[in-house]
């Protein structure tokens, strides 16, 4: 009888609750993504060059188990939200607490659970696709990735299910505390906690020393090791919390004094949003937070990303370097979005190998010139060699032997003049190097033409040309710029389910407030209007402020990397971006919950 | 001087229907014919499930009628498309609410003001008329508090401060006095009494309370979707009214 009860309130509200399902699915398959990738320790110490790659998964672990715990306690709001009244109209015809308590027990059950497995099987695929998409998009080679690791189904299960009966007796104590009537009419009540201006003030100030403090002890990060990031975390977690809380009220009552807030329903949408602050701050802190970790992380690995064809580019002025093509070769080098082709012919005799004076005054050879400022990504610019540098031992030379053929290499280098060179007998040969216009564009005609290159050159012993050095860079880079694309996306996703679960529990005590609007006279298009700024306004705090957090911290990285900021915008935009789907998404689900029941005019 | 001549509300033979042709359907309300002129104060009585609601919905625009015209301020609600409804709504009609539906998340001065934001009035105007109307209805003291700050009586004075600061022709009441005590509510039928008599301002009130209908000019009885019997005033002194309908609830039952 109570399993009827129970599962029919689900079928009632198959909207709702799919709603809730779904966005349990998302938690427990990213946690189970995540947790197929921390704990497999064999895959990162094979595929990611950094001694405390573990430790950063494990590290990842924790925040994400957090998350999972704050996410799953919204999403129970949301279902306790959608049942409370029933579970009074219950206890109204005299069922016992304890079966309220037994159909509660049921239904979270049910609801977690059946979502943990498929999240876990939705995980697994994921695992699969979303780890081999990414690591194709970026040509980094994943190996020993393990999609169904029972150590991660297992503790996803275990996590989960810890969760739920956390969640379920949370339900049972608050339904316990409430008195019958509460149940029953179960509206939210509006506890305005008046804060004088002067203690926002205050409040501000302190929230900003808090956060300056912090990005002032990353900044330290050399003398402060491991401290300046434990510092961080804390005084920016406090001193969000504190400048959200604090600020936005502040800028909220400014407003609502001034005649902007006099059109519309802007009045509406700022007392909603002043009512709303209190219980919105944690989890805005907690997303302010999240948000920049995350997008600090894709910053950093599309930085790496970035930085592996500027390694490559620098590191030789020829992308490739060929002797004698053979006709599939030049065929393939045809293909080739080429910059720069050079041909010189060379005739090897005894200790000496010739070439043509002509033909190395009409296209000199090239390196690139040495730029001072370190942070730079811009292209390399090349300066040509003059012959009389090739005959003399130096960094040309060298350079330039290390192109040519492995048996031409330990002869001397002779120039003779067009005429001289013609009558020279000897072993003719062609030495082609060539130089693309866009590495990333090129790698999979590169990556055919490699297998004409010499057996060194192949087996990764040599890095003469560009495209050797990317092979090299990319097995350096490539893992931790899969890392950070990775936990960027991962943590993302968690987190922009997490605020629209909040946003969403919401909605009960809001479909009262526009249902009084819309009777005295709201029209749809100022109640759409409404929504939007107000759902609007909770999402762009974290946003706002999140892309700032990076701005700062990333100074941390500058160290490590030619310029962590050359990636930012682009990584910027992109991550706003998905964000912004979410919003999307929030909204819609939203009106379609708060405004159903005022479709008219 | 009273405009006694032209019709605020007309209402011709008006039937709604819920649910379709092949499902059950219920018939709510079944022909309903009546008139409030200018500066009637009407009320609407009848037992639960009689179709008040029903008529209050669609005299509030907030459901049309199956078949039927309804006219407010001679305006026929069903030439009207539904994006202008809520415009409708905003400017010809005042709402007052058994439940207050005050929001609590504005002060008193900023739910008054409301109808007027919604309609772009400048704020300057807009707090004038919210001064003029608090003074007007005695609440000028509490007018920056929030809702829960506020009593049952002081709540639903705000409530009918909202209804009119747009100085509507017609003010539709939905229970007024459900949740007031008997002193809050005589005070506020009295408040409403005086505001159709000064201001000319129509009344028309769904009620279930004897008391509160006996303010009214006329009271037309609800039964079965069909208005059953209209009762007159006619000069009575009220608590005579009173009694009189009294008896009548207990005959017509």
């Amino acid at each position: 009888m109570l399993l009827k009860l129970g599962l029919t309130g689900i079928r009632r509200r198959l909207a709702d609750y799919l709603i809730l399902f779904s966005g349990l699915i998302i938690s427990s398959a990213i946690f189970y993504l995540f947790m197929s990738i921390a704990t497999n320790e064999h895959f990162l110490k094979q595929n990611i060059s950094i001694s405390l790659v573990t430790q950063v998964f494990y590290f990842g672990v924790v925040l994400l188990t957090v998350i999972a715990i704050v996410y799953v306690w919204y999403a129970q709001s949301f279902l306790l939200q959608m049942r409370l009244q029933d579970y009074g109209m219950l206890l109204t015809f005299g069922a016992r607490r304890s079966k309220i308590d037994q159909l509660i027990m049921i239904e979270t059950f049910v609801i977690q659970f059946g979502s943990t497995i498929i999240g876990i099987i939705v995980g697994a695929v994921l695992t699969q696709f979303a780890s081999g998409a990414l690591a194709k998009m970026i040509d980094f080679k994943l190996t020993g990735l393990n999609v169904g690791s029972v150590t991660s189904v297992v503790t996803t299960l275990v996590i989960f299910f810890i969760l739920a009966l956390f969640c379920a007796i949370t339900s049972i104590i608050s339904i316990h505390r409430k008195p019958l009537t509460q149940i029953i009419h179960a509206q939210q009540q509006a506890n305005q906690r008046m804060v004088t201006t002067n203690k926002l003030f205050a409040g501000v100030i302190v929230g900003i020393v808090l956060l300056a403090v912090g990005f002032i002890a990353m900044d330290r990060i050399e003398q402060l090791r491991l401290m300046a990031i434990v510092i961080a975390l804390v005084t920016i977690c406090f001193g969000s919390y504190l400048l959200i809380g604090s600020l936005f009220t502040l800028i909220i009552r400014l407003l609502r004094k001034t005649s902007f807030s006099s059109k519309n329903l802007r009045k509406f949408t700022m007392g909603q949003l002043e009512f709303r602050i209190g219980s919105y701050t944690r989890i805005l802190t907690m997303v302010t937070i999240l948000f920049s970790l995350a997008l600090g992380a894709i910053t950093v690995g599309t930085g790496y990303y970035q930085q592996i064809p500027v390694v490559s580019e620098r590191a030789s002025a020829y992308t490739m370097n060929l002797t004698n093509p053979s006709t599939k070769a030049q065929k393939l080098i045809k293909e080739l979005n080429v910059q720069k082709k050079v041909v010189y012919h060379q005739i090897s005799a005894g200790k000496y190998v010739y070439y043509n004076q002509a033909e190395l005054k009409q296209q000199p050879f090239q390196m690139v010139r040495t730029i001072k400022d370190t942070t730079s990504v811009s292209a390399p610019t090349y300066r040509n060699i003059p012959n009389e540098k090739l005959i003399q031992s130096g960094t040309e030379q060298a350079m330039f032997k290390e192109l040519q053929d492995p048996s031409v290499r330990n002869k001397e280098i002779i120039i003779l003049t067009p005429a001289k060179f013609k009558a020279q007998t000897g072993k003719r040969a062609a030495l082609t190097l060539i130089r693309v216009k866009d590495l990333h564009a090129s790698l999979p005609v590169l990556k055919k033409l490699a297998k004409y290159q010499t057996a060194a050159q192949q087996s990764g012993m040599e890095t003469s040309n560009g495209y050797n050095m990317y092979l090299v860079a990319n097995s350096m880079f490539g893992g931790l710029e899969f890392m950070g694309l990775f936990l960027g996306i991962a943590f993302l996703t968690m987190l922009a389910s997490c605020l629209m679960f909040k946003v969403l529990s919401g909605t009960r005590a809001d479909q009262r407030r526009y249902h009084v609007l819309n009777n005295i006279g709201a029209s749809q298009r100022q109640l759409d209007w409404a929504l939007v700024t107000e759902i609007g306004t909770l999402f762009i705090i974290p946003a706002v402020l999140g892309v700032s957090y990076v701005a700062l911290g990333l100074r941390m990285f500058t160290k490590l990397m030619l310029s962590p900021y050359h990636t930012f915008g682009m990584a910027s935009l992109m991550f706003v971006g998905c964000y912004a789907v979410y919003y999307v998404v929030t909204v819609v689900i939203y009106r379609q919950l708060v405004l159903k029941d005022t479709k008219r005019g | 001087m009273k405009k006694q001549t032209a019709s605020v509300i007309e209402v011709r033979d008006v039937h709604k229907v819920y649910g379709s042709q092949q499902t059950t359907s219920y018939e709510a309300l079944k022909g309903i014919n009546f008139q409030v002129m200018a500066g009637e104060f009407v009320g609407v009585m009848g037992a639960s499930g009689s179709g008040k609601t029903t008529l209050l919905n669609l005299l509030a625009t907030l459901d049309r009628p199956t078949s039927g015209v309804i006219k407010i301020n001679d305006q026929d609600l069903s030439q009207i498309a539904d994006r202008q409804l809520s415009e409708f709504r905003g400017q010809q009609l005042g709402f007052i609410f058994q439940d207050f539906s005050l929001l609590e998340n504005l002060t008193a001065a900023e739910n008054i003001a409301l109808p007027l934001d919604l309609q772009g009035v400048n704020k300057q105007q807009s707090r004038a008329q919210v001064e003029k109307i608090s003074r007007r209805l005695s609440i000028e003291k509490f007018i920056d508090q929030y809702p829960a700050q506020l009593s049952g009586g002081q709540k639903q004075r705000v409530a009918a401060a909202r209804a009119l600061v747009n100085e509507p022709r017609l003010i539709l009441a939905d229970e007024p006095t459900g949740a007031l005590d008997s002193d809050n509510a005589r005070d506020l039928m009295e408040l409403l009494t005086q505001i159709n008599q000064e201001d000319h301002v129509s009344v028309l009130m769904v009620t279930h309370d004897p008391f509160s209908a006996s303010y009214c000019e006329r009271i037309l009885m609800i039964k079965d979707g069909q208005i059953g019997q209209t009762i007159e005033r006619d000069g009575q002194p009220r608590h005579d009214f009173y009694q009189s309908i009294l008896s009548d609830l207990g005959t017509y039952r």
